[in-house]
């Protein structure tokens, strides 16, 4: 089948009608950003953005989106020039990630927010970031998506 | 189940317990003369010329290398800086790059390749600060011979040497060959701290840009050509046996390559790991249970409680502290018996739970190995993995990745064994085996379950005169592959910790140790004994402070009230982390605090923690003060990172962390039994990081100790009742 990543069409074989789209990025499109952490939905560090918006590809087959347009970590500054870009650039300035396998899954969770709501208040970063961080960086990714959001009011 | 820690390797280092033990640290003077002191390792030999192996000068630039990995603390990003101080070079022109896995490069404190134990800046300064030292007295003494001036009189600035006086420079690449050929000085003397101009200055960390745009390659991401992937099944339980098993199911599903037994697993080796992964669960293994098979969480704490009451523990020596006194102990105990203290603490089983699951990426063939992984333990797990497959070490080649999360689960090499001894059911072929999440939670090496009777006596003036702590559990080295020999007489390492190393007046102590081992693989976990022992010091010295009346910081400042250097920079932690959560100062209704204490690898740390309680078992955290003294500070904000780190890590255990039993097996799988927080569950966390020590000290463990006693302490406020049983969600307390 085809899926579309990245803006790019490609070519994929999903080994049955259930493989999740993460392991069909990692394996057969060699894009390696997007992580497993749980395989259950809970974590968050497969999250990628399907037609702009977050969305765990752990459980989600890739056989149900054939025609939708997938962002992965890799493709984030391309997509999104001004919100995906500002975060990364805040998440640097902040200095956030830790040991960072998290991280790329909460990028995406954190793009997936500004795109949404540009300006969000810590509520609202708190119910969207609900993505899991072992090395404890949440008061950092909090710093930065304010940060990103600021230099992108 | 699957290989545990029984390919132990030689060990020729010093026990790796001891660099935790009662606080003392090896490099520099531990005050107490009781305890043994081996001497530190020779860093700069002065009868062999040259730079030595960790400096590789190249054109304008340097690389140095490390045996430090890259967890997440960004110690190797910090070792640059270590050189740019003492050479004078500009840090864009300097490299880190990880070491050669060789034992010329092993870690000359421990004789092996391998980072844990907030060791690595320690470490790593004590280690590169002599040698770039050394090749910059040997820069000197080459631009003195080529000038015919004074060696002192040649300064080294902006990647030049100078000689001051008469304006003469030259790059430091133009006398790299005259000085790589003079030996190196006696004794090399690194820039004194107060002089720092790079090192203690906030620089940006070079992983982190990889670590926003998916660039960053950890073990999981291992790309080869012809990859196989690799999912396990393990026995219910440790020790369980595979007694009978029907490939075919399994068999059956296009992609599936091979079935592969082990003698506690089951492997499936596939295309692509999800196929692997259905193909387990398509597997219905018949077991043989190991011997621990009937392990139920409740009947083992129930024996944790009796070997703790029944005190008949073994004693740890008096050599490892002059005031561990029996005798006196029970005299005082006898004396106090009307104001004497005592509670009983119950910790559960604890998982690390790395966000990267365990994983290794191994070929086999007739030469020999080569593993790919994220690792904490290059050298052992090199040799292990050697010695599984029945190989000689050097026909094994590992490439170490950085982990996506450690906290001392990758010092274990279970995973890795498991992998190698897969891959060489394939041979020629390169097999990533990655442990499901479930695998992963499951698979043991857990920080271990405890009990703690801790009794205090309290003289007139309500200060402690003894304390007794008779602790039970299984003991880490029986499991760890990393654990050196341990010492004859003493009865564990873990629970030695945290005791003996605070600053607080207490004349006697008699630690006890009994164990019970219910065979459940064991291993260090971030901060190791001191995750029990300082939660139990800490909230019993609030329980002393309010049978007297007496505020919680005012009583600590009476225990830490002396002239001993140790005394007052524990004191000055403590009151400047006080002064900021405005202890003293009103609270609203309802809101309580809580403060605690630590002490341990050359730092001092603590927390005050303010809450609400909401309504009768339920509270809400406010704020959250985490403050560290850690000594030399090689870059603030990575010192701030891991407070607050170590702060989240220690709060998970502290609200609902635990790894459960029932009939041999863990009852966790994933993160929905196995809770961690969300940044929604976090209050608002304040980070005070001062550095004002006698060298560097440790940073990645120091903010996870006193979390949880903060807490219980702000809860013992409100209520006068103890907690003594963690998580809190087993003491009766939601948040």
């Amino acid at each position: 089948m085809q899926l579309n990543v990245n803006d790019r069409p490609q070519k994929v074989a999903p080994s049955d009608p259930e493989m999740p789209l993460l392991w069909v990025l990692r394996e057969q499109l060699n894009l390696t950003g997007t992580k497993y952490g749980c395989g259950a939905g809970i974590c968050g560090a497969c999250t990628v953005h399907v037609d702009g918006a977050p969305l765990r590809s752990c459980v989600t087959p890739a056989a149900a989106l054939a025609g939708r347009r997938i962002t992965t970590i890799e493709g984030l500054a391309a997509a999104s020039p001004k919100h995906g870009v500002a975060l990364q650039q805040a998440w640097i300035e902040h200095q956030v990630p830790q040991c960072g396998y998290c991280q790329s899954g909460m990028l995406m969770a954190a793009a997936g927010l500004l795109a949404a709501t540009p300006q969000p208040t810590d509520e609202q970063i708190d119910a969207a970031i609900t993505n899991l961080c072992r090395c404890g960086t949440y008061p950092r990714v909090k710093a930065a998506i304010k940060r990103a959001a600021g230099m992108t009011a | 189940m699957r290989p545990t820690a029984t390919f132990s390797v030689p060990r020729r280092r010093l026990l790796l317990g001891s660099l935790f033990a009662a606080g003392a640290w090896t490099i520099g003077l531990d005050p107490r003369p009781a305890l043994a002191q081996p001497k530190p390792p020779q860093i700069v030999d002065p009868s062999v010329p040259g730079f030595g192996i960790w400096l590789r000068f190249e054109g304008p630039g340097l690389t140095l290398l490390t045996n430090v990995t890259e967890m997440g603390q960004g110690t190797p990003s910090l070792l640059a800086a270590i050189a740019a101080e003492e050479l004078g070079l500009p840090l864009e022109r300097i490299k880190v790059e990880q070491a050669p896995i060789e034992p010329r490069f092993d870690n000359p404190f421990t004789d092996s390749y391998l980072t844990y134990g907030s060791i690595g800046f320690r470490i790593a300064y004590a280690t590169l600060a002599p040698v770039c030292a050394a090749a910059r007295d040997m820069l000197q003494r080459a631009a003195a011979t080529r000038w015919s001036v004074d060696a002192a009189d040649c300064t080294l600035r902006e990647g030049q040497v100078t000689h001051v006086a008469s304006g003469r420079q030259l790059p430091i690449s133009a006398l790299l060959a005259e000085a790589a050929a003079l030996r190196p000085p006696e004794k090399p003397s690194p820039k004194p701290h107060e002089q720092w101009t790079v090192l203690g200055q906030h620089r940006q960390r070079t992983d982190i840009p990889a670590k926003t745009d998916g660039r960053m390659a950890y073990g999981i991401d291992e790309r080869q050509p012809g990859l196989l992937h690799a999912a396990v099944l393990h026995g219910p339980g440790f020790g369980a046996k595979l007694a009978a098993l029907d490939e075919r199911p399994a068999k059956a599903i296009k992609g599936v390559r091979k079935i592969v037994r082990l003698p506690g697993a089951v492997a499936v080796v596939a295309d692509s790991w999800w196929t692997a992964l259905q193909a387990t669960r398509k597997l219905k293994p018949r077991w043989t249970p190991g011997p621990h098979a009937t392990l139920g969480s409740d009947k083992h704490a129930a024996e944790l409680r009796a070997a703790v009451q029944a005190g008949q523990g073994d004693a740890f020596p008096k050599r490892i502290d002059a005031r561990l006194d029996e005798a006196a102990v029970t005299t005082a105990l006898a004396a106090a018996s009307t104001s004497s203290l005592e509670q009983l603490y119950e910790f559960p089983f604890l998982a690390h739970a790395p966000l990267e699951p365990l994983n290794a990426t191994v070929r086999v063939d007739k030469e020999g190995a080569e593993i790919w992984l994220s690792t904490q333990s290059q050298s052992d797990t090199r040799a292990a993995v050697a010695k599984a497959l029945g190989l000689a070490t050097e026909r094994v080649q590992l490439h170490s990745r950085p982990c996506g999360g450690g906290f001392g689960r990758r010092l274990e090499f279970d995973c890795a064994v498991e992998a190698a001894l897969i891959a060489k059911a394939v041979p020629g072929q390169p097999v990533k085996t990655i442990w499901s999440r479930e695998v992963d939670m499951r698979a043991g090496f857990y920080r271990p379950a405890s009990a703690v009777r801790l009794r205090l006596a309290l003289g007139a003036d309500g200060l402690p005169t003894a304390l007794r702590a008779d602790m039970a559990g299984a003991r880490i080295e029986d499991y760890s592959g990393v654990a050196g020999e341990p010492e004859n007489d003493m009865p564990d390492f873990a629970s030695s910790m945290a005791w003996l190393g605070q600053s607080y007046s207490l004349p006697a102590f008699h630690l006890a140790f009994t164990k019970v081992d219910r065979g459940v693989p064991l291993a260090y976990w971030r901060s190791v004994g001191a995750s029990q022992n300082t939660y139990c010091l800490e909230t019993m010295i609030d329980r002393a402070a309010r049978s007297r009346g007496a505020d919680p910081l005012a009583y600590r400042r009476r225990l830490l009230a002396g002239e001993g250097p140790r005394q007052r920079r524990a004191l000055a932690l403590l009151d400047a982390l006080a002064a900021r959560a405005g202890w003293g100062q009103p609270l609203p209704a309802g809101h309580h605090r809580g403060i605690a204490l630590y002490e341990g690898n050359r730092a001092v740390s603590g927390h005050v923690v303010e809450l609400a309680v909401t309504e009768p078992g339920r509270f809400k955290l406010v704020k959250i003060w985490a403050g560290i003294d850690a000594g030399w500070v090689g870059n603030p904000d990575a010192v701030q990172a891991q407070l607050m780190g170590g702060t989240v890590f220690g709060l998970a255990a502290a609200l609902y962390g635990e790894i459960n039993f029932t009939h041999g097996e863990v009852r966790e799988g994933n993160f929905d039994a196995y809770r961690l927080p969300t940044m929604a569950e976090l209050p608002p966390i304040d980070l005070l990081v001062v550095g004002n020590g006698e060298r560097p000290a440790g940073v990645g463990e120091e903010g996870v100790p006193t979390i949880a006693p903060a807490i219980a302490n702000a809860l013992f406020a409100a209520t006068s009742q103890p907690v003594a049983r963690l998580p809190l969600t087993r003491a009766g307390w939601r948040t």
